[in-house]
């Protein structure tokens, strides 16, 4: 099947005007696989990180939302072990106008602003609730250990 | 590679063109954008240019082409056999669409006049510039390879009669719609679509932005909405407008299959909201009739349309033999297939607060939706 001109649009974009901090990178042999880096944003316990991602685009794309998930490690109460993201989005507010550069940047935000009272990691999401310094410092020391720039 | 621009040396600056993505010298593009309104950069190159403009002629004859990059609407002045006189033309550019950042707020008064100074001086630049690209036959010569038939050719020579009248009296706002052909990007497909050849519209009679959504996606994420995810109130799908769709809009857009099984939904879903409906049970039937369920009536629910019996206080096909006390104490002690159903159900599903249908999360997050059409929706 031939690649829908949205995808190619978006590639082209992506590529060509970058959103800051924010990379995506199609496959050779796969263009609906995406690699993507996402940089922890300033000012949260995840800054100086970079976080590797992987995007899929499925074959009902744009009318279904893009997979993603997290393959770097990274201590968050919406992101669980397995780099599963909890974001309403990527799920039922899932809109056929959104776009890899938003879903992207909405990730990016999710770093910046954890929701707890909404958690994929209970765990996690217990420690954000319960001692906010404690675990915002694991994620700091997680984001040093597993995310540090190469 | 991080951006398509390459610089060789000072003088070869090599661009990728936007529609041909092939990557060219700079001196192979126009010094300016093809229309003198563009907000954007030279980004296609010459040949591009050259040959997207002498096809949109060969198409619409009387129409001034469309700026040939991708995404922009503004139309390109090229000599056309019946150009009217200058200042009608100008006066068309002004009532084109303006791109947010040209558009000027009064307070920008004296900015607008050097703008359009600007403007004016590049656009006489651009003629010259795109002269020689752009080569428009006479009427009496013949046309462009792209023309295919002599049928076009007439019309071609029809133009002075048709355009004239057009361009002396005051268009009339009717006609000048009519005559209008916008070439927009559909904001999910993202196709350059012509609106004439495939009509746009607003998918909910509510909506208050423009009509961003062609209908072929539209259709398609009714699709998916209805079909995949059982959802019969399907909401605008421009992220910040979100208004919900209404039956007719839903019938207007909707293919024939789709559009029933959202009727087929809806029906379900607002009979279900009457505690008193009962279906009836014979998988072959698909009827369905209110039972009043006041103290002392039967229980017994006999389908109007083919008979069969249902009890509407367990909401299952008539316990033969049985009373619903009866019923009740068979069921406690049930045993094989049905209590592993039970089990099961116990086990892996809780009731949806709202609604009670048990309910099972199948992935993700602990925020779980209760999904129709056997669900109600809602949040939790």
């Amino acid at each position: 099947m031939s690649l829908p001109k949205r995808i190619l649009k978006e590639t082209e974009r992506l590529r060509n005007d970058p959103a800051p901090g924010i990379t995506a990178v199609p496959h050779e042999d796969n263009v609906r696989y995406f690699d993507v880096t996402v940089e922890g944003p300033d000012g949260s316990p995840f800054a100086g990180g970079n976080f590797h991602l992987e995007l899929f685009l499925p074959e009902e794309y744009p009318m279904a939302p893009p997979k993603v998930r997290f393959l770097t490690k990274i201590y968050h109460p919406n992101i669980d072990k397995l780099g599963r993201i909890c974001l309403d989005i990527l799920k039922d507010k899932w809109s056929p106008a959104l776009q890899i550069r938003t879903v992207l940047l909405s990730v990016q935000a999710l770093l910046s602003s954890p929701n707890p009272d909404d958690p994929l990691a209970t765990d996690v999401a217990k420690h954000y609730k319960e001692d906010l310094k404690g675990a915002q410092g694991i994620s700091k020391e997680w984001t040093e250990k597993y995310a540090g720039k190469d | 590679m991080a951006n398509s621009t390459v610089v060789v040396s000072d003088k070869w600056l090599a661009i990728a063109c936007s529609r041909c993505y092939v990557v060219k010298p700079r001196t192979s593009f126009p010094a300016f954008p093809p229309s003198v309104l563009c907000t954007h950069d030279s980004n296609v190159c010459s040949e591009c240019v050259s040959e997207n403009i002498q096809y949109q002629l060969a198409l619409f004859p009387t129409e001034l082409p469309f700026c040939p990059s991708y995404g922009c609407v503004r139309k390109v002045e090229v000599p056309l056999p019946s150009q009217p006189s200058g200042v009608a033309r100008e006066q068309e550019f002004e009532s084109l669409p303006r791109h947010p950042s040209t558009t000027s707020t009064p307070g920008q008064a004296s900015g607008k006049a050097v703008q359009s100074l600007q403007r004016e001086s590049r656009h006489h630049e651009y003629r010259k510039a795109i002269s020689f690209l752009v080569t428009v036959s006479p009427p009496s010569e013949t046309v462009p390879s792209t023309q295919p038939s002599s049928n076009r050719f007439d019309k071609r020579v029809d133009v002075p009669e048709i355009i004239e009248p057009v361009a002396e009296t005051a268009p009339s706002p009717v006609s000048s719609h009519d005559a209008q052909i916008q070439l927009l990007a559909c904001q999910i497909c993202m196709e350059d679509l012509l609106s004439k050849r495939y009509s746009r519209t607003k998918p909910s009679d509510k909506c208050r932005h423009a009509s961003d959504v062609c209908r072929r996606c539209l259709r398609r994420y009714l699709k998916t909405q209805i079909e995949e995810l059982g959802n019969v109130s399907v909401r605008c799908p421009v992220p910040d407008c979100g208004e919900e769709m209404s039956y007719s809009n839903v019938k207007k857009f909707a293919k024939a299959d789709v559009f029933e099984r959202y009727d087929a939904l809806l029906l379900r879903k607002n009979l279900g909201t009457n505690p008193n409906f009962v279906w009836c049970k014979n998988p072959k039937c698909s009827s369905g009739q209110i039972h009043d369920s006041i103290a002392g009536a039967s229980v017994i629910v006999i389908c109007a349309q083919c008979g069969s019996k249902a009890c509407s206080h367990h909401d299952i096909i008539w316990h033969d033999g049985l009373t619903c006390t009866q019923y009740d104490e068979a069921k406690s002690q049930k045993r094989g297939r049905e209590a592993a159903v039970e089990t099961y159900f116990s086990q892996h599903t809780k009731q949806c607060p709202q609604c009670k249908s048990p309910i099972e999360k199948i992935s993700g997050c602990d925020h779980m939706t209760c999904r129709p059409p056997g669900g109600c929706g809602s949040q939790l």
